[in-house]
């Protein structure tokens, strides 16, 4: 098997996004890096850890040592079967190397094989430091309920460490089975529409089991999450309990501190794996046939009846950056269609909560002008979703990037940089704030504030998502990343979006932090504190738009 | 049309991929670029077009310098690069209506345009399905129908046979002949020494950055008596190869 590792060993340095090594960028790019750790994956995993430890001594209580961790390992198992079915697809069948790798004399178990270990590594590294936040959590939950370090053993630290990088297993494995499957079941149809549909299948899938699961409960409230923990109802977890039967063994082996079990764990994570490699032996190869063979209708053209009508250059930019968004896969779920997220959510989270004291004093507070804190919070919150959802769509900080190796086409085109620059603003901007506008809408149906309000919310969603579309770009642009094997690895190996994402969180929690203490350490009244963020974001837009496309457009000038 | 004077490119901070490169092509030439892999053709033909800055020199394409008046410049050129697989999401058409807005080609001149050369290179049938399911040739053929849509007087094409059936190349060869004629120029790189030899009224060959050898054909064949192109073109090549290692 030594082809798998020579490929594994390829496909992990094509991976590497290139950075700067020298100068400015090279020191911009390494405080990115440390900003990044500080803002997203500390906080991430400490949240993490901090609900772990908070709901496994509220279910050991209850005599439920493992509960808690046992659901929390479920919905990151569902997480990564739902995500990581599009980039199973993709790297199996999809990727650019593959009309070149099946030429050269490797087997496709050997192939499938290598390209699994690969993705298997590349997405499961955040992953893999989540999970051992559950557990540090769990361990901590453990001391402070039995109050007593022995309980928990050696085996149980083992299983914890062994569970942090096998738990994602089972889900990729899933994910690759169900890729060749399906891949082998529709040989005959040889549309890639219905392939790139199934992910979004399996998320509706699981989002309406979860929501129907609490459906008899009275909505989901943490109250009505470990109660139906405890008494094992939950029609969800039920079902990840045998899809993802891995962790009720783990989950047990621990309890138990059993050696066999553990053992047993181990095997049935192998086991998949197996599987895996044996239907990969006999559908892997088949699936790539189908795979090359795949394409829409061929429509017979009339040239005498196509559209060719002149349309401006800003225009005709703007149409090429949409067209290209909506009809690749990976760019319009991860860019366009994330942005439902917001509305639908707040949708959601008003309407599931509904029952929750916390909620229904939060709604009460705000309608009443003696408690402007409340109001307060609302201003935050607008302001903290505005900065990370335009940062999580990812559609300024790969701007640059999703151009690929064609990148030089922004260089030859007699159009002025700043005309395609603009394009692309305007393009993140498009896909950004009708999303961010309709969940002020569905927020003022739940909280009934006034149109003025509304106005002054969705114009601080407007600035705050200027400031971070400029920023992403100029991130993007400084170094973008546009040598890769597929459309999706522009996103997921760009280290650019995950470094905006970072600077996002960090200056929506320092403004938010700051306008917090003016209110609660100043005589200032909130309409006063109103004014002051609007000025302040007002004037942080002028400058990102005046200085920041100074800088993109110099950036763009060096690309090639 | 086309003046390079004394062009230089250096990657990093030591890789000098082009040294000093001048030449000049004039009204009605058509001049092969000519080099084994890595010369330097590809860094001078970004050079020319806006894609790289030189370190030094300067290119000046139909009497506009790329760096000092760059739109102007673009809008004097077609260019073709040697990777076609640009915007794969677009259909064939939409990509060449994308260039002809970019170039501002009103509606009623791209339309017979669009029509004579995607029937002259065969591709009217597929213009209507996205580029990511075309041949690499059919690709190729459309990069060509797109850059010269606007009609430029200066052609810039990167290997643009490269891909191409017997039929389309024939016909990009005899739209070159066609384009010079009508007092134009036509810059090319290529690695097959009888399109240069056949079409060609100048030929440049570049190795290691450096330009070795500008003139025409016959004057090249004359100083190499009894010998064909390929094997003057294989001997300059490694006499200057060796030279350089002797230096």
């Amino acid at each position: 098997m030594s082809n798998v590792k020579y490929l594994f060993n390829i496909y992990n340095k094509n991976f590497e996004m290139p950075l700067p090594k020298k100068g400015f960028k090279a020191t911009a790019y390494t405080a990115l890096a440390i900003i990044a750790i500080t803002c997203i994956i500390v906080p991430c995993c400490l949240i993490v850890g901090f609900i772990t430890n908070i709901m496994s001594q509220a279910m050991m209580l209850e005599g439920s040592k493992t509960g808690a961790l046992m659901s929390e390992i479920h919905i990151m198992s569902v997480f990564s079967l739902v995500f990581g079915l599009f980039v199973i697809f993709n790297v199996l069948y999809f990727s650019s190397d593959r009309e070149h790798l099946v030429t050269l004399p490797i087997t496709p178990t050997e192939l499938l094989a290598a390209k699994f270990r690969h993705t298997y590594f590349a997405e499961s590294l955040m992953e893999f430091l989540v999970i051992l936040s559950m557990f540090i959590g769990y361990f901590i939950a453990c001391v402070s309920n039995y109050q007593t370090i022995r309980s928990f053993g050696l085996i149980s630290i083992l299983l914890a460490l062994i569970g942090t990088f096998v738990t994602p297993l089972l889900p990729l494995v899933y994910c690759a089975i169900i890729s060749m499957l399906l891949m082998a079941l529709l040989k005959n149809v040889k549309n890639a529409k219905i392939f790139s549909h199934v992910s979004d299948f399996f998320l509706l899938l699981f989002v309406g089991l979860f929501l129907l699961s609490f459906k008899d409960s009275g909505g989901i409230t943490v109250n009505n999450y470990i109660e139906s923990l405890l008494a094992e109802n939950n029609l969800f977890f039920r079902i990840c309990n045998i899809l993802f039967f891995t962790v009720p063994l783990l989950c047990k082996a621990m309890e138990a501190e059993s050696l066999l079990l553990a053992l047993l764990y181990l095997i049935a994570n192998v086991i998949p794996v197996c599987l895996m490699l044996l239907i990969g032996k006999y559908l892997y190869q088949e699936g790539l046939y189908t795979a090359a063979s795949l394409g829409s209708s061929h429509k017979q053209a009339d040239v005498n009846k196509l559209n060719m009508k002149l349309t401006s250059v800003f225009s005709a930019c703007f149409h090429k950056e949409l067209k290209v968004l909506l009809r690749t896969k990976a760019y319009s779920n991860n860019c366009v269609y994330i942005n439902l997220l917001w509305p639908i959510g707040v949708f959601l989270f008003f309407s599931l909560s509904s029952k929750n004291e916390n909620v229904q004093r939060f709604r009460e507070l705000y309608g009443n002008p003696s408690y402007p804190r409340a109001a307060l919070i609302m201003m935050l919150i607008v302001i903290a979703v505005s900065f990370i959802a335009s940062a999580l769509n990812t559609l300024a900080s790969t701007a640059f990037s999703r151009e690929g190796a064609h990148v030089d086409l922004i260089k030859y085109i007699p159009v002025p940089y700043s005309t395609q620059l603009n394009a692309k603003i305007l393009t993140a901007i498009v896909f950004t704030y009708p999303s961010l506008l309709l969940s002020i809408v569905v927020a003022s149906y739940f909280l009934n504030f006034d149109f003025l309000t509304g106005l002054t919310y969705a114009l601080t969603a407007l600035l705050a998502m200027t400031i971070c579309i400029v920023t992403g770009l100029a991130m993007d642009s400084a170094a973008p990343y546009t040598v890769w094997s597929d459309e999706y690895s522009a996103l997921r190996g760009n280290l650019n979006s995950f470094f905006n994402m970072a600077v996002s969180m960090l200056v929506a929690f320092l403004l938010c932090a700051l306008i917090f203490l003016l209110f609660e350490l100043t005589p200032a009244s909130l309409s006063a504190v109103t004014i002051l963020v609007l000025v302040i974001l007002t004037i942080a837009s002028i400058l990102a738009i005046t200085f920041g496309r100074r800088i993109i457009i110099d950036n763009m000038k060096e690309l090639y | 049309m086309i003046s390079a004077k004394n062009l230089t490119m250096i990657y990093g901070t030591d890789h000098k991929a082009v040294d000093d490169v001048s030449f000049e092509i004039g009204k009605g030439e058509i001049v092969g670029f000519a080099g084994p892999n890595g010369a330097g053709k590809t860094t001078v033909i970004k050079m020319l077009t806006g894609i790289l800055k030189p370190v030094s020199g300067s290119a000046v394409i139909n009497g506009y310098d790329i760096v000092k008046e760059p739109l102007k410049a673009k809008s004097s050129f077609a260019y073709v690069s040697d990777n076609p697989d640009v915007l794969l999401q677009l259909t064939g058409l939409e990509y060449i209506n994308f260039i002809a807005d970019v170039y501002k080609v009103p509606t009623e001149e791209r339309a017979p345009r669009i029509k004579e050369f995607s029937e002259r290179f065969a591709i009217a049938d597929a213009l209507d399905t996205p580029m990511r399911e075309y041949s690499h040739g059919m690709r190729q053929k459309l990069m060509v129908i797109a850059a010269l849509i606007h009609e430029p007087p200066v052609w810039i094409l990167d290997e643009p046979m490269t891909g191409l059936d017997p039929s389309a190349a024939f016909e990009l060869k005899q739209m070159m002949r066609e384009h010079a004629a009508k007092g134009n120029c036509v810059l090319f790189s290529t690695h097959v020494l009888e399109v240069a030899e056949k079409l060609c009224d100048h030929i440049m060959i570049i190795n290691h950055g450096r330009s070795i050898y500008q003139g025409t054909v016959e004057e090249l064949e004359a100083s190499y008596p009894g010998k064909d192109l390929e094997s003057v073109f294989l001997e300059l090549i490694s006499y200057k190869k060796s030279d350089e290692t002797e230096a």
